[in-house]
């Protein structure tokens, strides 16, 4: 019984075992299934999180853009001032090309008075440049005439602007947007031809193009061939990083084929055409083919031939190793091989390819100093102008067109003049060899607009700016500040004004004697106001400048355009105070606009990156002095380079030509300045060493020696010296200041502000009979009208 | 008699050459206008000199004020920019014109019309701190051309009139 009930129990026990074995197999399944179906659904997942951001990027935007900057557009007129060479200098930085006769736009000829070239045309603020062909006629180093197409005179035209420097986020990729529709249709066909030629049959992963690859690759034994589409190639560039492993290959194939999808064959090869890397400019990276083009040939590429269309796409394979400046060799075969496959696709016909295969690579010569942007000096200034108004990263990402006013063809002349003056001072004056530096800015007097900068010794360096951010001792070029404010009280102040120049003693606040003296430890006695401004004397500018008042004065060179505090010390008055030359540059600018105060500005106008106007630095003015002083004071200036401590002026530059300025030099002569100016430039000069150490350099022998080079350099006016409303002038004593008359001796014919001037008292007479030789011959001067 | 008056034509004819003589050497005179490019001439190292004194010679009248500038090469340029900027002007696109001026500006900052039309846009943009302050600075290179005086005299007077 006990063993039938056992029996049974085994027998119900292996029933429910058999059950329970028959109940595991398909919950076995249930999981496997059930595990399947999540993975599947995680697959859909990830396929959603991927699509996603293989849709959101590739229809956002694509790239944080650099901002590129623009020097100015050359203007051409009847008149200007221009050589042929320098207008075949401006072409060829442009990229034009030289041809026996142009006809399509970025191309020039020259014969031996004219330059014809065909402009490219350029959308500018004002309105459109259309591209077309113009004749420039040569008479001398002046444009005599230009001419349009049709032989017409036309009285002037603009060529575009050159990109001078971008500014860059820290990756520093720099690229220029172009559309499928710019480019010349040689070049996507160059590119789809040697990298794809599926392209437009696949679907993003071309199985024929990996099965070839991978026979040839077992061919050769080596890897010789990828088997990657350009879809695939873009997905890594755009999406993934470089690494080679087997899910990332399978990771990009997805994206690949997704992308195509989503998008159109145009919009993945444009993007295509855009992203990818074509070299290295310094640690600038260069991608996609639009800036491509300009670094390469210095042409945008809408005019880039076959053989160059078929470099810049053999270069996608490995543009270090196919580097046309570093392995020309290498390059040529490449492009050649490139021109081959075009010729065995069909693309392009053997004797097309035969014909290109003959040219030469025709890259341009790389920019100096690695490819570098040429003029970090005059960047810097305007990054700083930008900062006012933008942010860094709006500035690194938007692709912002920032159009300024800097003059190319003059910053190389300041550069070439900057570098040999100093080499040259340091040999004549046996300073260390490389202790020399020197700083200049150079203004467009009106208009307020810096030109051109050297910001050190060395052309093209972009190390400390010296421009900007020398702060050094101003010495004299600040005494115009102490006489203008004396000039401004006429009822005390003449430029005959008799002052003092004897030695001086004041106390400071801190209880120290402050006690200056002239520069050749001589005194001059009584001297007439402006003599102790043209011949920079320390005592009698002291004395002056301490009769006007130290509040006066630092408030005339606050209105004159400084800015930051100043100290109110009885140094100040002699230029004790550190200015960089940018900030003396924008004080000077306003004694040469009379009065009249503009900020100096580097930059003329921003566009957004799809060329529509964003802002513009109009031209502003404010009266800040009477145009009467300011007369006075141009007066002086002008003394200072007729008979005064820049009297050497004259000796290289035309006496017909009337220039103001003044010159600086600090205690040990550790500074050397000379700021003035002509009718159209002005130009502040800093020499001197880094480490404030002693030079053998005063501001007349040092800074306005380089000064004048500068100004031999440029197309000058003289000097704005109209007689204005409340000025006479009048024959006097200089050393009484009493009226006198011309002839006598001691007589200077100076001007005065109405009512200041001297009069005669009763019963005096005039100092002198003049010479009646004189009288008669002013009298035949008047009637011969000489 | 004839003698005497020979004698006297001689001396007289002296005089005369002596006269021409002496405003031959008379001191020279700025000439006027501006349009002086200056031609380039390679720099040769001068001696060096450390006097920052230089001689104090007399000058007598060489630095003498100049008269506006006259009509120059360039002026058929600064003509068609402002014809440009007035056009634009009448049109209502003030900044526009202002640009076109400013193109003006660079090739001649001294033609007081430049400083007109850019004032007037200012005036017609209600900026009329800025067009006073260019009617002002024009007014000075105005004073050889009665009818851009006349016309700079009216917008400052304008301004003024409008000015709270």
């Amino acid at each position: 019984m006990a063993k039938r009930a056992t029996q049974k129990k085994s027998g119900k026990g292996r029933a429910k075992n058999k059950s329970r074995a028959k109940n595991k197999a398909p919950s076995r399944w249930r999981w496997v299934r059930r595990l399947f179906w999540l993975a599947v659904v995680v697959g859909i997942l990830c396929l959603a999180a991927v699509d996603m951001v293989v849709y959101q990027k590739f229809t956002g935007k694509k790239w944080s853009l650099p901002s590129h900057v623009y020097s100015r557009p050359l203007e051409l007129y009847q008149g200007l001032s221009l050589s042929r060479e320098q207008l075949q200098w401006e072409l060829n930085s442009l990229g034009y090309q030289r041809v026996r006769a142009a006809k399509s736009p970025g191309q020039y000829s020259v014969s031996s008075r004219r330059v014809e070239l065909f402009s490219r045309g350029f959308e500018f603020w004002d309105e459109a440049e259309l591209p077309g062909l113009m004749t420039v006629t040569f008479a001398g180093n002046q444009v005599s005439g230009l001419a349009n197409a049709h032989g017409q005179d036309v009285p002037l035209a603009r060529l575009e602007p050159m990109i001078i420097g971008g500014i860059y986020s820290a990756h520093k990729e720099d690229r220029q947007l172009v559309q499928l529709q710019q480019l010349p249709p040689i070049l996507p066909e160059a590119l789809i031809a040697v990298e794809d030629q599926n392209f437009y049959q696949h679907h993003g992963v071309s199985f024929r193009g990996i099965t070839r690859a991978f026979i040839a690759n077992i061919k050769e034994g080596k890897l010789v061939q990828g088997g990657s589409t350009l879809t695939q190639q873009l997905v890594k560039n755009f999406y993934l990083n470089q690494k080679r492993t087997l899910s990332r290959k399978l990771l990009e194939a997805v994206m690949a084929v997704l992308l195509e999808i989503h998008f159109s064959k145009e919009e993945i090869l444009e993007t295509y055409i855009n992203e990818v890397y074509l070299g290295q400019a310094g640690d600038r990276a260069i991608h996609g083919f639009g800036l491509a083009s300009s670094h390469y040939f210095r042409q945008p590429v809408q005019e880039l031939e076959l053989h160059q269309a078929a470099l810049l796409a053999g270069l996608v394979k490995g543009a270090s190793y196919y580097n046309p400046w570093r392995r020309p060799e290498r390059a040529l075969k490449r492009r050649n091989l490139v021109l081959d496959v075009m010729a065995r696709e069909g693309v392009i016909d053997t004797a097309q390819a035969k014909a290109a295969k003959q040219k030469p690579l025709g890259v341009v010569p790389p920019r100096p100093g690695g490819g570098r942007w040429q003029y970090p000096a005059y960047l810097d200034l305007v990054k700083r102008q930008l900062r006012e108004s933008y942010q860094s990263s709006d500035l690194q990402t938007e692709g912002l067109r920032i159009f300024t006013n800097f003059d190319p063809q003059i910053q190389r002349k300041l550069e070439s003049r900057v570098t040999k003056r100093i080499e040259n001072l340091e040999s004549g004056y046996g300073i260390e060899a490389g202790k020399l530096q020197g700083a200049s800015v150079i203004v467009r007097v009106g208009s307020g607009e810096v030109v051109a900068i050297a910001g050190g010794r060395q052309a093209g360096f972009a190390g400390f700016n010296r421009a900007l951010d020398a702060k050094r001792p101003m010495g004299s070029i600040i005494k115009p500040a102490v006489y203008l404010t004396a000039l401004e009280n006429p009822a005390s102040y003449t430029l005959v004004s008799q002052i003092e120049d004897t030695p001086i003693s004041v106390s400071t606040d801190s209880g120290d004697l402050w006690q200056p003296r002239n520069f050749g430890r001589e005194s001059h006695g009584l001297i007439p106001l402006y003599e102790g401004l043209g011949h920079s004397y320390n005592q009698a500018t002291a004395r002056l400048g301490m009769d006007v008042g130290l509040p006066a004065v630092i408030n005339t060179i606050e209105r004159l355009g400084y800015s930051k505090p100043l100290p109110e010390l009885p140094s100040l008055l002699l230029g004790s105070v550190g200015m960089s030359p940018l900030e003396v540059a924008e004080l000077y600018h306003t004694i040469a606009a009379n009065g009249f105060y503009s900020p100096l500005r580097a930059i003329n106008s921003v566009f957004t990156a799809e060329n529509t106007p964003l802002k513009r630095y109009p031209f502003e003015a404010e009266q800040r002095f009477d145009p009467a002083v300011m007369h006075l004071i141009n007066y002086g200036l002008q003394v200072v380079l007729r008979e005064g401590t820049g009297k050497s002026a004259y000796k290289r530059l035309p006496e017909s030509l009337l220039l103001a300025g003044k010159t600086g030099t600090t205690n040990d002569q550790r500074d050397s300045w000379f700021a003035g100016f002509s009718g159209n430039y002005l130009s502040v000069v800093w020499m001197g060493r880094d480490d404030n150490g002693k030079t053998p350099l005063t501001g007349g022998t040092g800074a306005l020696r380089l000064w004048i080079d500068i100004m031999l350099e440029l197309e000058n006016r003289s000097v704005v010296f109209h007689q204005p409303e409340g000025i006479s002038y009048h024959w006097v004593d200089t050393h009484t200041g009493l009226l006198s008359q011309k002839g006598c001796a001691g007589a200077r014919y100076l001007p005065f502000i109405d009512g200041s001037e001297p009069v005669l008292q009763s019963g005096q007479r005039v100092g002198c009979t003049p010479d009646s030789i004189e009288n008669v011959v002013d009298w035949l001067k008047n009637k011969l009208g000489w | 008699m004839l003698a005497v008056g020979r004698c006297r034509l001689k001396s007289l004819l002296g005089i005369f050459v002596l006269l021409l003589l002496l405003a031959g050497c008379a001191p020279v005179m700025v000439p006027v206008g501006d349009s002086t490019p200056v031609s380039t001439v390679p720099s040769t190292p001068t001696a060096p000199s450390t006097s920052e004194v230089a001689g104090d010679e007399a000058v007598g009248d060489v630095i003498v004020p100049n008269k506006p500038t006259q009509q120059n090469a360039s002026q058929s340029a600064v003509t068609k920019l402002l014809e440009d900027a007035w056009r634009y002007n009448r049109a209502g696109e003030y900044d526009r014109s202002n640009v076109v001026a400013e193109r003006a500006m660079r090739i001649n900052h001294t033609e007081p019309e430049i400083y007109l039309v850019m004032a007037s846009n200012y005036v017609a943009l209600a900026q009329l701190h800025l067009a006073e302050q260019l009617a002002a600075q024009g007014l000075p290179l105005a004073s050889g051309n009665y009818s851009i005086k006349r016309s700079l005299q009216q917008v400052l007077v304008d301004i003024r009139t409008k000015k709270p």
